[in-house]
């Protein structure tokens, strides 16, 4: 396709062109069999990509929904609701065993998320004009994050986000190196154990991934679970 | 902080495409939501959560595109909206029977709940986004599901300018789009 054929397309789906332009396009697609044929393909096109996008979503609110589900001071009507999401948790991996096994991206992106700004939340009531290291991070400025933490002395705390900018913009080998540099007294060293595990998963280091979910098991901290279904689904 | 902050504060998140936002909606309205909609839909507790996962996610959907700019009523309100849609949809998909539709305040917001309409080439497709990898698979999300900018997109996955993500996103499509060609061929075959 065509760059312009792309943007003209994605300019008409986002209602962004001027209605010349939209009016001009709208007679060509009556006239001209290709450039229709082409716009139903893009259209077919986006639309994966947005349930692509929608189910990848639906996957962390799933996994979500599942925290639920350990929560020990949850109303015993819920307790129902756990016990539920646990047989279809358990079925569906039972299923799993013999019909597909999740690839290693595919499980990343399952267990994958970046880990909240806890340091001083952004908070958009209150006006400032001045963001904080730990609030670029949570409006995903990240490359600002890099620069302003990359070349000096970091507090544990810096390091850790810092990890996390690493992993969320693509940067394994950086993101490792800082998580592990974590102190074990630290308050961040329990999630950069399971981190660190994410990127091994991420670049497919088995020996490394299981040794390290082996490591957050033993630990029995707050990890375990999520480490023992991972491994579970290896 | 008062009810109204905390749900603009959330509003502005979602806007702004913050993720957490996603899930701090999700576990604010969840319990609510499962007793509503079990109490009157007579779904189970399983469905009900489903029901609001797709709610949560159109919600943040029809936010981003622009479907609904401003809070005119509360998020809560938008929710439950959008489920009781959702969730009638479901049981007639369910019972196969045709109900009289019920007549739901006649806002995008509300109603537009597209993003559900699955072909089966649109679901190709999606299995093919797994195949393509990054930065492939989030750009294209980014640009075509959650409507950031190019400019925006450069910033978050860390290319040079708003140009090279342009420019890595017409190739990105027209992997994806001649994979799915050729798969679509194989099938017709």
């Amino acid at each position: 396709m065509e760059n312009t054929d792309l943007e003209l397309f994605d300019g008409y789906i986002a209602d962004s062109l001027s209605l010349e332009d939209k009016s001009a396009f709208e007679q060509r697609l009556e006239t001209d069999a290709s450039l229709k044929k082409r716009f139903e393909e893009y259209k077919v096109i986006v639309g994966g990509i947005k349930i692509s996008r929608a189910n990848a979503l639906k996957q962390k609110l799933v996994r979500q929904e599942s925290k639920y589900v350990s929560t020990p001071s949850i109303k015993p009507v819920l307790y129902k609701i756990a016990a539920t999401l646990i047989f279809v948790v358990a079925a569906t991996f039972i299923v799993n065993q013999f019909t597909s096994e999740k690839s290693y991206e595919e499980l990343y992106q399952e267990y994958y998320s970046p880990y909240p700004n806890i340091i001083d939340p952004v908070s958009r009531s209150e006006k400032n004009n001045s963001s904080s290291l730990f609030q670029l991070y949570e409006e995903q400025k990240y490359t600002e994050v890099i620069n302003a933490l990359e070349d000096k002395e970091r507090t544990e705390e810096e390091r850790f986000y810092l990890s996390q900018t690493y992993m969320a913009v693509g940067q394994f080998n950086k993101a490792l190196l800082e998580a592990h540099k974590i102190s074990t007294n630290s308050r961040f060293y329990a999630p950069s154990q399971w981190y660190i595990a994410l990127i091994h998963l991420n670049i497919q280091d088995t020996t490394a991934l299981t040794k390290q979910l082996d490591f957050i098991i033993t630990a029995k901290g707050d990890y375990k679970k999520r480490a023992l279904d991972l491994k579970e689904n290896l | 902080m008062k009810k109204k902050e905390l749900e603009l504060e959330l509003f502005e998140g979602l806007k702004a495409g913050n993720e957490g936002s996603i899930i701090n909606v999700y576990d604010l309205y969840r319990s609510e939501f499962i007793h509503w909609c079990t109490t009157n839909y007579s779904t189970d507790e399983e469905s009900a959560a489903d029901i609001f996962q797709d709610t949560v996610i159109a919600f943040y959907y029809n936010i981003r595109n622009g479907l609904l700019r401003e809070l005119s009523s509360s998020v809560k309100t938008y929710l439950f909206a959008i489920g009781k849609n959702l969730a009638l949809k479901k049981i007639r998909k369910e019972a196969k029977m045709v109900m009289n539709d019920e007549v739901l305040e006649l806002n995008a917001a509300f109603t537009n709940l597209d993003l559900f309409e699955e072909s089966d080439r649109k679901k190709i497709v999606a299995e093919l986004m797994e195949h393509l990898g990054e930065p492939c698979k989030s750009l294209l999300q980014l640009f075509y599901f959650d409507r950031f900018t190019m400019d925006a997109i450069a910033d978050r996955l860390g290319y040079k300018n708003e140009n090279v993500a342009k420019s890595q996103k017409l190739r990105c499509f027209n992997t994806l789009k001649k994979l799915a060609l050729e798969r679509f061929s194989q099938d017709d075959i």
